[in-house]
C-alpha cells in the first residue's frame, strides 16, 4: 500500500503571495520593458497573451477574470490591480527570435498549462517529441530567467521603487482607454 | 500509435535522492515492479505505470523510456466507483422485499418457506444493522461487478540532467498519487518547486531563505483602505471588506 510520505504542511512556506507578485510584476514588465535575458545571454520577449486572472488578498470572490483580445492592456486589468488585486494567472508568450512558446502560469503554486512548445521540426515522430520536449524544458529555463530577475529585484532595497513603478502603471490609463480618446 | 506533446500541463518537482540512469536496467526494473494491473472484480481503485506510447501497455525494458532529452512513462488510475443513488435505491428495495416476507411469515403464510427466517427474527420485520450491513455490503460487490472503471493517463517527464520531473496534472489527488508512486518506485523523494522553494534555489548563493526572510506581502494598490464610514459595525465592515481577520 503506497502512502504519502511526510512532507512539510506548507509546501508555500507561508509565502503563498510570492507566486502571484511575480507574475503581477511580470504582467507590469510585459508591458514596459518585456526583455529579459536567459542563462546562456540570449534575450527573449515576454508578452501577456489572451488570458489574465486577477484576485484580491484571501477573497475568492473578489476575482477579475480577462479573456480574449488583449487583456494585458485593458482597463478592466489595470482597475482591477489599482483595487489590490493580484495576477493569479496569466497566459503568457514567450518569444526568441521567430520562435514562440505559449503557456499559462498559475501563479501560486508556478504550475504551468497549456504549454505550447514551437512547432517542431523533423521527417521521423522521435526527432519532433525530442524537439518538443526540449521546447517544454526551454520554457522552464525562460521562466526561471524571469523569476530570477524578479528575485533579484524583490530581495533587494530597490524593491519599493518597483513597486512605486507597477502602482503608477496601475494609475495610468490603459493602452484601450489611449486609444478611445485618440 | 506513439506519444506526442501537443500540449502539456504539468507541475514541476524537484528529485531528492540518487535516481538510477534513465537508460539503466534498474529504471526499468523499477517501473516494471510497479506496474500497472487491471483491476480485480472488488477493487476500487488501482494504479501503475504504463508506457507514455500505449496505456495498455506496461512492459518497460532498458532504454526503452527514453525521448530526446528525458525519460518519458504515465500514470494510469483506474477507479471504479459505485453510484451512491443506485446503491441506496437497491438497499431500499431489498429492505422493503425483506419486511414483506416478514409480514406474511408474521401471519402464518409461508412459515416454513425459504425467506421465514429473513426479517421475520424482529417485530415488524426490522433489519438489524448487521443485517443491514451485509446487504449493503453484497449490494456494492455486486454493483462493482457491474461497473466499468474510469481512467485517467498523466504523462510523467524526467529530465535526468536537470534533477526535475513534470508531472501532467494539476489535480491534488492526482499529484499526491503520483508523488507517493514515484517515492516509492525510485527510493527518492520528490518536492514541489513552488514559488517559495524555487526562490531558495534561485538566491542559494545569495544567502536563499535568509534573503527571503525580510520579504512580506505588497500592496500593489495605490490608496489604502479607502475609507469605510468608522461608525459601521465590525460585521459589515469584515463583510464589506472580506477582510479574514475583522471576520474572525
Amino acid at each position: 500500500m503506497i502512502r504519502p510520505k511526510d512532507r512539510p504542511v506548507d509546501e508555500r512556506g507561508g509565502m503563498d503571495f510570492l507566486g502571484p507578485e511575480f507574475v503581477t510584476w511580470l504582467w507590469w514588465r510585459a508591458s514596459t520593458s518585456p526583455e529579459f535575458v536567459d542563462a546562456s545571454g540570449d534575450a527573449f520577449f515576454v508578452h501577456v497573451d489572451e488570458f489574465l486572472e486577477l484576485r484580491g488578498e484571501r477573497g475568492a470572490a473578489r476575482k477579475t477574470s480577462l479573456r480574449a483580445g488583449m487583456p494585458g492592456a485593458s482597463a478592466e486589468g489595470k482597475v482591477a490591480l489599482r483595487n489590490g488585486k493580484v495576477v493569479t494567472a496569466a497566459r503568457v508568450l514567450f518569444a526568441r527570435g521567430e520562435e514562440e512558446t505559449a503557456m499559462t502560469i498559475r501563479a501560486e503554486d508556478l504550475d504551468l498549462s497549456g504549454v505550447k512548445p514551437p512547432k517542431p521540426e523533423g521527417e521521423q515522430s522521435e526527432e519532433r517529441l525530442a524537439a518538443s520536449l526540449a521546447g517544454v524544458r526551454r520554457a522552464y529555463a525562460d521562466l526561471d530567467a524571469c523569476f530570477g530577475a524578479f528575485l533579484a529585484v524583490r530581495c533587494s532595497d530597490g524593491w519599493d521603487a518597483e513597486v512605486e513603478k507597477i502602482r503608477a502603471f496601475g494609475a495610468a490609463p490603459s493602452e484601450e482607454e489611449r486609444s478611445l480618446a485618440s | 500509435m506513439s506519444f506526442s506533446l501537443r500540449s502539456l500541463s504539468a507541475r514541476r518537482y524537484r528529485i531528492e535522492g540518487a535516481l538510477p540512469s534513465v537508460e539503466s536496467a534498474d529504471f526499468a526494473r523499477r517501473l516494471t515492479e510497479r506496474r500497472f494491473e487491471p483491476l480485480s472484480p472488488h477493487e476500487e481503485r488501482t494504479f501503475g505505470w504504463v508506457t507514455a506510447d500505449n496505456c495498455l501497455d506496461a512492459r518497460f525494458e532498458t532504454g526503452s523510456t527514453v525521448r530526446g532529452p528525458c525519460a518519458v512513462f504515465a500514470l494510469r488510475v483506474d477507479k471504479r466507483r459505485v453510484n451512491s443513488r443506485l446503491l441506496r435505491a437497491m438497499m431500499d428495495l431489498e429492505f422493503r422485499g425483506r419486511k414483506k416476507d416478514a409480514e406474511r411469515a408474521a401471519d402464518g403464510q409461508g412459515a416454513a418457506g425459504p425467506g421465514a427466517d429473513r426479517g421475520a427474527k424482529r417485530p415488524g420485520g426490522r433489519i438489524s444493522r448487521d443485517e443491514r450491513a451485509e446487504i449493503r455490503k453484497a449490494l456494492t460487490e455486486e454493483l462493482l461487478r457491474n461497473t466499468n472503471p474510469t481512467m485517467e493517463v498523466h504523462p510523467v517527464l524526467v529530465y535526468p540532467r536537470d534533477g526535475i520531473v513534470l508531472f501532467g496534472a494539476l489535480g491534488k489527488p492526482a499529484n499526491e498519487l503520483f508523488r507517493a508512486a514515484f517515492a516509492d518506485t525510485f527510493d527518492v523523494s520528490l518536492s514541489a518547486l513552488t514559488p517559495f522553494h524555487r526562490a531558495l534555489e534561485l538566491l542559494e548563493g545569495k544567502g536563499g531563505s535568509e534573503a527571503l526572510a525580510a520579504v512580506r506581502r505588497t500592496d500593489f494598490s495605490r490608496t489604502q483602505d479607502a475609507g469605510l464610514p468608522v461608525a459601521l459595525p465590525g460585521v459589515i465592515a469584515a463583510r464589506a471588506t472580506r477582510s479574514e481577520e475583522a471576520l474572525r
